[in-house]
């Protein structure tokens, strides 16, 4: 509904800083199914060098998002709106996270994220946005407290796809992810869709 | 002493009577509207009896208020201009808009440092079977984009202790914590939830008008902050103040509408006022005394005993009717000595039917019925005095009326009526009626549930509903109870049950508990789960350390966890987590019946199948459910099926008082009319639909006792030896003033909101039109 309203305005007025951000997540939004590769990077506390990954990413409209990290360790998490579902190396699919805790509000966050969720990102943080429709980039707040303890900013990066993802906890650890070889579908794979079935 | 002298001595008492009213009124007459108060103990376990009333006092002084509204932001002002304006006067504290923000340190003090011996099933089940590998799951949660982390990720690498953590947040209803707002978001609106305690006692009635007068000014102030704001809210206080508000007018309604009823149709009788002020000047000092005696000895009113007091006054004003009906038809020759030698009789057998009747109803170990029942014995025994000492004294002067014409229309009503109740016309009618009842009795259907004592505002438990659905609370009527001989035991005994629950949660027949032994495993639970620790992950600590450093931590990190996992030996206890302040929404589950007797409450979340969830404790040792809804109802479905025996025994007491005044046969015809009005008050609960209650049957008890009046005084006033022909229409008069009296009281209970008072007038008011009706099959003819 928010959307509504800033499309709304973008069509009346002229172009403004929240009719860029509308845009983007609109156009982010648009492919029933996005697939990308990701190397993540993190930053934490007491570890010697960067925790560096590698895997895919699948982004369904409909589904949610698939998180599958295929080095160094297999592991695929699958975040529904409700709960977050895990598969380890062995296989083994289990619940990780379900109902209304903490862990399911941070599943909502990277759907939000990398799903382009206005609503959901309207909802926690304060969005800003920069640069134009073909580069821009994005810096998220969070707004509640709760969420402002652990994470103190998200910041997005990106053209036509969301390309960079870098994360600020509060304990300094820091976590870069980094999207490419993008490419869309109309809908999600058989074994992808394996992985979000309740365990 | 004269007949002056004893009336004024009776003025006096009374007037002392009256003082200590106005005193009891200037400090509030204690009006009980706990339901629970009402009823006899209904658990067999008086452990069980003590929690009940222990849970309930803790869960029955919250307030919970949801405010929702299109725009966000709107919802959070009103919530906080409700916590700012309502908490800000007496009547509700501990109200919060916004939760202070809970200290991360006082989880890591409780359990960081003891953490080896928590572990989720989950968990517990993958070190068990042997699937754990320290190196994958180390790395699972370094590659892990975000999580949730309590402790630095060198403290809990494999995840062990934030899992933990997780399993034991609640997990029920569409609320979330946000920006320490409680706040669910649905189909475009946006509620948020304010928590608040009812400050003193619910149940009293000043802290429950102070209470909702806070309310209502923060829920004024809060619609005025966000115009358009919907506010729902629960809360005992809220159901409890709106049952007293109910009863209050029902008992306005009853008494005002009978006082104006009974004037008109006395002054229709009499063309006079005076018999109308000693009527009520009679019925008024019963009910004064017994209003008085009852607060007296029981320190409280139960609401029921008030509603049913105000009724009273149409069977205690039935004695000085017949006094004044008996002073009509002397005319010129009255005397007030004569007067009251010539009702005697009457009265006596009509007092003595009436109080065995209500002394049946003592004996029932209700505490509310016993009530009700005292308060007319000691209200009608008063009346009964009041005609014997006071009235003579005030009615001395004889009637100036033609006795004749002013009883004769009565006398003719009564001839043309007692011909066609008369030889076989009337057997023959009276098998038809008899007939026509049995469809009616083939539809009665019983119910004993409990909620039809107290009126529930179906607004208020429309809010209630939709509070619940969202936010989880229960209710706490139905929970389980787990005893043992010591804390250990009472927690090893709540883990059985929680994993049958568990399992409940999981097929959906519930959607969640609190229990103690979630948050303070058993000891021995804490001590299997550090050993399986030990044996999987630190078994062998260079190997574990090596892994460590292998995956990224730093040389320093990797050591220390083996080291502390050492140290850490203590498991955590029950008066750890009662000494933290994270234990204070759960406090009550803890000891309910006090610290000398070990046992903890597990409470229940939207329950969807009632049936399973009740089968959860089977075969569980020290664990029962307790649902003191359910046993008040089988209790008083159990009371219930005793009704009729109990009914057949009183009809067979008053038969013996009849039989020794009268003799065999006439005394059954005495009782004949009230027994087949009965028959036909049971068949019209059938036609109606009206189930049959504890409170219908008390109903028609009552009405055994008065409806057999009538016939009394029919008998008395004409069948005596020595009437003198006026007598038969004053008598006849007298029977029908006292059965419109009594209508106009108890009758208009018909009406009341409270479904309990309800089936006890209908069945009231039944019987008696029926015992008028049948009456004159009574006289010999």
């Amino acid at each position: 509904m928010r959307l509504a309203l800033v499309l709304l305005l973008a069509a009346a007025g002229p172009a403004c800083a929240d009719d860029l951000l509308g845009s983007i997540l609109k156009r982010l939004a648009e492919p029933p199914v996005v697939r990308a590769r990701f190397v993540q990077e993190r930053h934490i506390a007491d570890m010697e060098r960067p925790a560096l990954s590698r895997g895919r990413i699948a982004v369904s409209r409909r589904e949610g998002v698939l998180w599958q990290v295929d080095s160094p360790v297999r592991l695929t998490l699958a975040f529904t709106p409700n709960e977050i579902i895990e598969t380890g190396a062995d296989g083994v699919r289990r619940l990780r996270a379900q109902g209304r805790n903490a862990e399911t509000q941070i599943g909502r966050v990277m759907r939000g994220i990398l799903g382009a969720d206005a609503e959901t990102l309207q909802a926690s943080f304060t969005a800003t946005a920069s640069g134009s429709l073909e580069r821009w980039s994005i810096r998220l707040v969070p707004r509640p407290r709760e969420m402002a303890r652990a994470l103190r900013e998200i910041r997005l990066g990106g053209g036509r796809h969301l390309e960079t993802i870098e994360i600020e906890e509060t304990s300094d650890n820091t976590t870069a992810i980094r999207l490419r070889q993008f490419s869309i579908a109309d809908q999600l794979a058989a074994e992808e869709l394996e992985f979000f079935k309740a365990p | 002493m004269t007949l002056r002298a004893r009336s004024w001595l009776f003025l006096g008492a009374l007037g002392i009577v009256a003082a200590l009213f106005a005193g009891l009124l200037v400090r509030g007459v204690p009006l009980q509207t706990n339901v629970l108060a009402m009823l006899p103990a209904s658990e067999r376990d008086p452990v069980a009896e003590k929690v009940v009333a222990s849970l309930s006092a803790a869960i029955g002084s919250r307030v919970l208020v949801l405010f929702s509204h299109a725009e966000e932001a709107s919802a959070k002002a009103a919530a906080e201009r409700f916590a700012a304006v309502a908490g800000g006067s007496e009547g509700l504290r501990a109200l919060r808009a916004r939760l202070p923000e809970p200290d991360p340190a006082l989880l890591n003090k409780l359990y960081a440092a003891n953490r080896f011996g928590l572990l989720a099933e989950a968990d517990r089940e993958a070190l068990a079977s042997g699937r754990f590998s320290a190196r994958d799951s180390a790395l699972q949660q370094i590659v892990s984009p975000m999580g949730v982390a309590v402790l630095p990720l060198a403290r809990d690498p494999f995840g062990f202790f934030g899992r933990w953590m997780l399993s034991i947040l609640p997990g029920a209803g569409t609320l979330r914590l946000e920006d320490g707002y409680l706040i669910a978001r649905e189909s475009a609106r946006t509620r948020v939830l304010v928590i608040g305690e009812v400050d003193g006692d619910v149940y009293d009635n000043a802290a429950q008008a102070r209470a909702v007068a806070a309310y209502e000014r923060g829920a004024q102030a809060a619609a005025a902050a966000a115009p358009g704001v919907e506010i729902l809210r629960t809360g005992t206080v809220f159901f409890a103040a709106s049952a007293r508000a109910a009863a209050m007018r029902d008992m306005d309604r009853i008494a005002i509408g009978s006082i104006i009823g009974i004037t008109l149709v006395m002054f229709a009788a009499f063309r006079s006022l005076r018999p109308i002020a000693l009527g009520l000047l009679s019925a008024g000092a019963g009910i004064l005394a017994a209003t008085v005696v009852l607060v007296l000895v029981d320190g409280e009113l139960h609401l029921v005993t008030l509603a049913f007091g105000a009724s009273l006054i149409g069977e205690a004003i039935d004695y000085a009717i017949l006094f004044c009906a008996a002073h009509l038809a002397a005319g010129s020759r009255w005397t007030p000595e004569g007067g009251v030698a010539q009702v005697r009789p009457a009265l006596i057998v009509a007092v003595a039917t009436s109080l065995l009747a209500y002394s049946l109803l003592g004996l029932l170990p209700f505490p509310g019925v016993s009530q009700v029942a005292r308060f007319a014995l000691v209200g009608l025994v008063v009346a009964w005095l009041s005609v014997q000492w006071l009235l003579p004294g005030l009615l001395t002067r004889p009637s100036r009326r033609d006795p004749v014409a002013a009883t004769d229309w009565a006398a003719r009503l009564l001839s043309r009526w007692s011909a066609l109740l008369r030889g076989p016309r009337a057997a023959v009618a009276v098998v038809l009626a008899l007939v026509a009842c049995i469809p009616g009795w083939l539809a009665l259907a019983a119910n004993d549930d409990v909620r039809l004592l107290v009126p529930r505002d179906p607004e208020l438990a429309l809010e209630d509903a939709a509070i619940r659905a969202m936010t989880g609370f229960d209710a706490g009527s139905r929970f389980f109870l787990v005893r043992g001989t010591n804390e250990e035991e009472v927690l090893a005994r709540e883990v059985f049950l929680v994993q049958r629950l568990r399992e409940l949660e999981h097929s959906g027949a519930l959607s969640g508990h609190q229990a103690v032994s979630d948050f303070v495993p058993p000891r021995a639970v804490q001590e299997a789960n550090r050993a399986l620790m030990g044996k999987r992950v630190f078994a062998d600590r260079e190997t574990l350390t090596r892994t460590l450093i292998e995956v990224g931590f730093r040389a320093e990190a990797a050591k220390a966890l083996p080291a502390e996992f050492e140290r850490a030996v203590k498991p955590v206890t029950v008066s750890d987590w009662l000494a933290s302040p994270l234990s204070t929404p759960y406090r009550h589950l803890w000891a309910p019946a006090g610290d000398a007797v070990p046992a903890s409450v597990v409470t229940l979340i939207g329950e969807r199948d009632a049936a399973r969830v009740a089968q959860a404790a089977a075969g569980l040792d020290g664990v029962t459910l307790v649902d003191k809804a359910a046993s008040v109802s089988a209790l008083l479905g159990w009371y219930r099926s005793w009704s009729a025996p109990g009914l057949g025994a009183a009809a067979l007491m008053m038969l013996i008082v009849l039989v020794v005044r009268y003799g065999g046969r006439a005394a059954v015809t005495v009782l004949v009319p009230v027994v087949l009005a009965e028959a036909l008050s049971v068949a019209v609960f059938g036609y109606a639909g009206v189930p049959v209650t504890l409170f219908g049957v008390v109903g028609w008890t009552l009405g055994l006792g008065i409806g057999v009046n009538y016939s009394i005084f029919l008998r008395e006033g004409i069948d005596r030896p020595g009437a003198v022909g006026v007598a038969r229409g004053a008598t006849a008069m007298a029977v029908m003033l006292s059965a419109c009296t009594t209508l106009l009281g108890f009758g208009l209970l018909a009406f009341s909101g409270v479904p309990a008072l309800h089936h006890f007038g209908l069945a009231l008011a039944t019987t008696i039109a029926g015992s008028l009706l049948f009456a004159p099959l009574s006289l010999k003819g």
